[in-house]
């Protein structure tokens, strides 16, 4: 039986077969099936198509002239960790389609395919990268804790940031960056990371809040003990740099295995006259300040003064107030363009009113309060009284800062009655008389707005 | 050989085209394949490494054609690329392919030919 075709016109599909009549044959079947597939008959003129076309899916097929499939796969894999490549292979040994998953095929599909076989296998592959998609879009991106986020501005305390990290950028030693939390530490440990002659090798991150001692010493080294043989995070991050978070909440066990892997890289060295066998720069990102008392902070003294060799300190959102206006006007399209929004602008009373806040969450803080009023309204112009009172508090009615509590005096002797009903119709007012969407905006249902309405209907008759 | 020219002889895959012009042009492209891959068996200058692939390459077709006995002396082929011991086999392995390929390429004509109708 053949699938019926559906017409996919945004399905990248790149099919590697070097064998001319089954390249023919595949293609025909996936084109009666919908897709449009890009083909190649080689391992180079697929990673050529595959960097011009970036395609979702690849089909590949397993022996070909110039190089081995499985060296294709892990090159598009490297490019593109979220590329679909199912394997086709004339060769049905589980070893090999065992193989082919560890090194992360999507699925592996042995000759004789059927049309069914090959078209369900790819509208699986590409059914399941739609729907990853769909959850990465609903992914609230940091924005203003960003990497890009965090360093706009033009005020005394992000020039000076910007002044350290450039600076330290270009050392090797390790590095404390402190400050509150929401104030873009891992942006700033990235952008430390992205900015030094290490930035060819990928930033290794390790929670140290969210493990117990044996996760925690196998999260590092890859073994239960700094002895054994090498791996973990410490392995993965060789010649790069590795981003500890909270390194304070290790357990005692894990600090003094960590203490004895910095002591064997000092010592070989000072043997050898150069970097250690690990080589590992470890950016500590804490809430501590490393000015405080040592033994206040919870690491053992020798761990603490070699990881905090140089220190940054993130300005927390009220150091850098004049900030405000720029990081909000430039994130509020991007937020709209990932909230499905119309938003382009926001309107200078909607900046002064965020500039006089108090923002104790700092740019996270900012960032939801943002996202909220986002996702709540619509228009070209965020307006000042589209944002919410407070980031989490999602039903309130818009306000200016300073106007809740005269809006809640204004209800003075009001009944509760009368106190939703003009609730309700403000909502419906702001939305342009769309009971839908200030039924979205309170958390009702729109039929619970339309049974109240008839019954304000039928009092205002009786009364008038 | 006998060909039984009709739908049950016709690979499902190919069968499931149902346009008797588009497997016209498979048949036709899977036979200079075969010709292709069996030149390279011959030649006496090509590598291990090439005869190796281009077994491999016939039985790809033969699976999806549904030739297994092709597909068998193939993987043995195969096998014995790998091993390093096909000299010692490779004419009467080649001979028992050769003719198995005659036998696919004379079923490709025939699919080709009168396309798949009975």
């Amino acid at each position: 039986m053949t699938l019926p075709p559906v017409p996919r016109p945004d399905a990248r599909l790149l099919l590697v077969e070097d064998t001319p009549s089954l390249q023919m044959l595949y293609r025909a079947v996936l084109r009666k099936a919908g897709f449009a597939p890009i083909c190649a008959a080689s391992g180079t003129e697929a990673l050529e198509l595959f960097a011009l076309h970036e395609p979702q899916i690849v089909l590949l097929d397993r022996m070909l002239p110039d190089c081995d499939g499985f060296h294709v796969m892990t090159e598009m894999l490297r490019r593109d960790p979220g590329a679909r490549i199912i394997v086709i292979s004339a060769d049905a040994a589980i070893a090999n389609a065992v193989e082919a998953t560890r090194r992360g095929a999507h699925d592996y599909l042995v000759k004789p395919l059927g049309d069914t076989r090959l078209v369900s296998a790819v509208a699986g592959a590409m059914a399941q990268a739609a729907r990853e998609r769909q959850t990465l879009a609903c992914l609230p991106a940091p924005l203003l804790a960003s990497s890009d986020g965090v360093f706009q501005g033009t005020s005394p305390a992000i020039l000076r940031l910007r002044a350290q990290v450039e600076a330290m950028a270009a050392s090797g030693a390790n590095v404390v960056i402190h400050g509150d939390s929401g104030t873009g530490r891992h942006a700033c440990a990235e952008r430390l990371h992205a900015t030094s002659s290490r930035a060819d090798k990928r930033l290794v991150t390790v929670d140290c809040t969210r493990a117990g001692e044996s996760e925690l010493m196998h999260a590092l080294f890859g073994t239960q003990s700094p002895d054994g043989p090498p791996g973990g995070a410490f392995e993965t991050a060789r010649g790069s740099s590795l981003a500890l978070h909270e390194p304070q909440d290790m357990p005692h066990g894990v600090q003094l295995a960590l203490l004895k892997r910095l002591r064997q890289d000092e010592l070989a060295h000072q043997a050898v006259g150069r970097n250690g066998p690990t080589n590992v720069r470890i950016i500590s990102i804490t809430r501590l300040d490393p000015r405080s008392d040592v033994r206040a902070t919870g690491l053992d003294p020798d761990l603490f003064y070699r990881l905090a060799v140089l220190a940054i300190e993130m300005p927390g959102l009220d150091q850098r107030r004049e900030d405000i206006a720029t990081l909000v006007d430039n994130c509020i399209a991007t937020l709209a363009r990932q909230e499905g929004k119309r938003f382009a602008r926001i309107a200078p009373d909607a900046v002064a009113d965020l500039s006089a806040r108090d923002w104790p969450g700092h740019l996270r803080q900012l960032g939801n309060l943002l996202r909220q009023a986002v996702v709540m309204h619509d228009g070209e112009v965020l307006q000042a009284a589209m944002l919410p009172a407070t980031a989490t508090d999602a039903h309130a009615p818009s306000a200016a800062p300073g106007t809740a509590d005269d809006t809640i005096d204004a209800l003075a002797g009001v009944t509760l009655a009368e106190a939703e009903r003009r609730l309700i119709e403000a909502a419906i007012a702001r939305h342009d008389g769309s009971v839908p969407q200030a039924a979205r905006e309170l958390d009702i249902a729109p039929s619970t707005i339309y049974r109240k309405r008839m019954v304000w209907g039928g009092a205002d008759s009786q009364g008038g | 050989m006998t060909v039984r020219n009709n739908q049950e002889r016709l690979p499902e895959i190919l069968r499931e085209m149902g346009d008797d012009a588009v497997i016209a042009a498979l048949c036709q492209q899977a036979d200079a394949d075969l010709s292709s891959c069996l030149s390279r068996l011959t030649d006496g200058g090509a590598s291990h490494c090439e005869k190796m692939h281009a077994f491999h390459e016939i039985k790809g077709l033969a699976l999806t054609l549904q030739q297994d006995r092709l597909a068998a002396l193939c993987a043995q082929g195969e096998a014995l690329c790998r091993d390093g011991t096909l000299p010692r086999h490779s004419d009467t392995l080649l001979a028992d392919v050769t003719e198995a390929c005659a036998d696919l390429r004379a079923a490709l004509a025939a699919w080709s030919g009168a396309g798949c109708q009975t």
